[in-house]
């Protein structure tokens, strides 16, 4: 089906400080690629650019979406797209009921109303897959939730959606030993011919589960080094500084 | 614009009237009527009126006129004061005298007693669950002054909501009601309070509850619409193990202006309140929210939480928050929080990554912040109905 995702010379920054400096990330169909690096290496930086967050400036470079820029198009419609962004910190929303939060995105991805009847079958299925208690749906949307149940929360919007592109923005912190391995057979459910994974994590421990067909490092806001599934183990035991040098 | 002397004398207005009735009910408006006469007349001077501009309120003219037209469905449980049996009157004229005296300095509330169209009884049983009390006051003159008494007894459960209505009229028009309640010891009180004015009403109301020990209420209070006008909601937290929940929502459009004073006294230890007002506003409208707290020296043990959050639409739009906190005691909880703020931007983007268009994403926002409150209230239809109004003002 050819490329999901094409980053092409990206340079970011977020008032005069710039961030991404230069990034070229190129993801096929298909294929699970993995960005890991340090903290504030600008990885985030790069999952909320790709969806359009308005408190940065793109100051050169392009995004393309199965061969399309969609620099030009607000985060709602690069959603609408297809592309979904799995947070790192996701915002509660007090007031706003998982069930209607789910029914509203539903709504606005297929274009018309879902009857509470199928989104109560198909969210059951999804929920008990990925060890949610069904009373998780009256909740308000991730207000008072744990880490754990965030990340969950995102997985089954991930799940429901169907996304040609997920980025999971260190979907693994936060969670525990259980929890993390649920989470991730959550995610291969997810990996079809047609669609990529983006997963940016610290921790090769994540890759265990979900096995990337590329890992690339992130340093200093660009990508300093890529390689198969077994640059992971080679950063967990050589650190990041490894790379720089 | 009229420009009001510090004080107005209504004797002249009140003799014209030529009340008629029981001596306790003469007497009661007659006391009123003194301690009427002595108040100044709201201004900016006064702490509790200092936001609210009553410059081209005229109260003596919309007293002149006849107001006898109130309209309340179903009367059910509802007697006048003719209709109570000798042991009721002597526990509801208790009830007044105390409410009269507690309100001795509030203008509206004085009012209120001097120039009531009518005074309404609740009478409800002892150790007795009432469940869906509707009580729906249809107000069909321009001035519109009712006082309603509710005695929640021992034991008992009640579930009440009390509406008004008075809808848009092309001359302004003036509502200004009293409600006393008292529960108690061990009763349960979920009350939900509507006021749902058209744009030309000046409206005034109090609202004092009174709780004795082991009592538990629920108070909700949503305000629908209006000109120009202040709601003082006062609890008195007066027995051990007494515990209240106020919540509230409001929303304010155009050019309306409203103001709600809130004040919780715990005139006993080991009581407990709770307090969450949502406002939002968009326009050029205004609210005013007073979160007043009283916890003296000799009540000990207290937990008091008060909480304040309001959501502003469109730069224009004003909110006020005022939290006072007179806590005196040692022993007690107490916590407070106060927002004022736009729509939250990293709120926004999550649902907008969620593939939410902009206004659809904004409204749920909104949505939700008024959910948090009406959520908390039982009667569904209601909660719906109170949604759609709410929402419906703010052009969402």
């Amino acid at each position: 089906m050819g490329t999901i995702l094409e980053v092409q010379d990206l340079y970011v920054k977020i008032g005069e400080k710039e961030i991404l400096k230069g990034v070229n990330l190129s993801l096929p169909a298909g294929e699970v690629h993995a960005i890991m690096g340090k903290n504030g290496s600008g990885k985030s930086t790069l999952s909320n650019v790709i969806l359009g967050h308005p408190g940065y400036t793109i100051t050169s470079g392009d995004i393309l979406f199965k061969g399309e820029s969609i620099l030009h198009l607000p985060p709602d419609e690069r959603a609408r797209k297809g592309i979904f962004l799995s947070f790192q910190y996701p915002t509660a929303i007090p007031g706003v009921t998982v069930f209607n939060f789910l029914r509203t995105i539903l709504r606005s991805y297929v274009g018309k109303e879902i009857s509470v009847k199928d989104l109560r079958l198909q969210l059951k299925q999804e929920m008990e897959t990925l060890g949610i208690d069904p009373s998780f749906a009256n909740r308000y949307l991730n207000d008072g939730f744990s880490g754990g149940e965030k990340k969950r929360n995102e997985i089954l919007q991930m799940s429901i959606l169907k996304p040609t592109l997920a980025i999971l923005d260190e979907t693994d912190s936060g969670l525990d030993i259980d929890a993390l391995k649920i989470v991730c057979e959550g995610i291969n459910r997810n990996r079809r011919p047609d669609s990529s994974i983006l997963l940016i994590t610290h921790y090769q421990r994540m890759l265990n589960y979900v096995v990337p067909d590329k890992v690339h490092v992130f340093i200093d806001g660009k990508i300093a080094m890529s390689g198969g599934k077994e640059l992971a183990l080679e950063l967990e035991q050589k650190g990041y500084d490894w790379v720089a040098k | 614009m009229t420009i009001y002397p510090k004080h107005l004398d209504y004797t002249e207005i009140w003799k014209q009237k030529n009340y008629s009735e029981p001596t306790f009910v003469f007497q009661l408006r007659e006391k009123s009527l003194q301690t009427l006469n002595t108040l100044p007349f709201p201004n900016k001077d006064q702490e509790s009126w200092r936001k609210v501009s009553l410059s081209n309120f005229q109260p003596l003219t919309y007293l002149s006129q006849d107001f006898s037209k109130l309209e309340i469905l179903p009367e059910i449980n509802l007697k006048s004061y003719l209709d109570l049996s000798e042991t009721e009157k002597q526990k509801y004229e208790e009830i007044l005298l105390h409410a009269q005296n507690k309100l001795k300095e509030n203008y509206f509330a004085q009012l209120a007693f001097a120039f009531h169209s009518k005074l309404y009884f609740l009478c409800l049983d002892e150790s007795y669950s009432y469940k869906n009390l509707l009580l729906e006051v249809r107000c069909k003159d321009l001035t519109n002054l009712p006082i309603f008494v509710v005695y929640v007894k021992r034991f008992s459960k009640i579930n009440l909501v009390l509406r008004y209505l008075l809808e848009e009229t092309q001359e302004i028009s003036f509502f200004n009601s009293l409600e006393i309640v008292v529960q108690e010891d061990s009763s349960q009180l979920e009350l939900v309070s509507i006021e749902d004015f058209g744009n030309s009403v000046f409206h005034f109301r109090n609202f004092l509850l009174t709780q004795a020990q082991d009592t538990h209420s629920l108070v909700s209070h949503f305000n629908l619409g209006g000109y120009r006008g202040k709601t003082f909601l006062h609890c008195d937290l007066n027995g051990k193990g007494s515990k209240t929940e106020i919540l509230g929502a409001s929303s304010v459009s155009g050019r309306e202006q409203q103001d709600i004073e809130l004040t919780v006294f715990h005139s006993q230890g080991y009581t407990e309140s709770n307090l969450l007002f949502h406002t939002v506003a968009t326009d050029k409208a205004h609210h005013i929210f007073t979160g007043i707290l009283q916890i003296p020296k000799t009540s000990s043990h207290v937990q008091a939480n008060q909480i304040n959050k309001n959501l502003m639409l469109k730069k224009t739009a004003r909110t006020e928050s005022m939290p006072k906190l007179e806590v005196f005691a040692d022993d007690v909880k107490c916590c407070h929080g106060a927002t004022i703020g736009e729509v939250d931007e990293e709120q926004m983007f999550y649902l907008l990554t969620r593939g939410i268009p902009e206004k659809e994403a904004r409204n749920l926002i909104v949505d939700g912040f008024l959910s948090e409150i009406l959520d908390r209230i039982s009667p569904e239809d209601l909660r719906e109905e109170i949604r759609k109004k709410l929402l419906n003002k703010l052009h969402v």
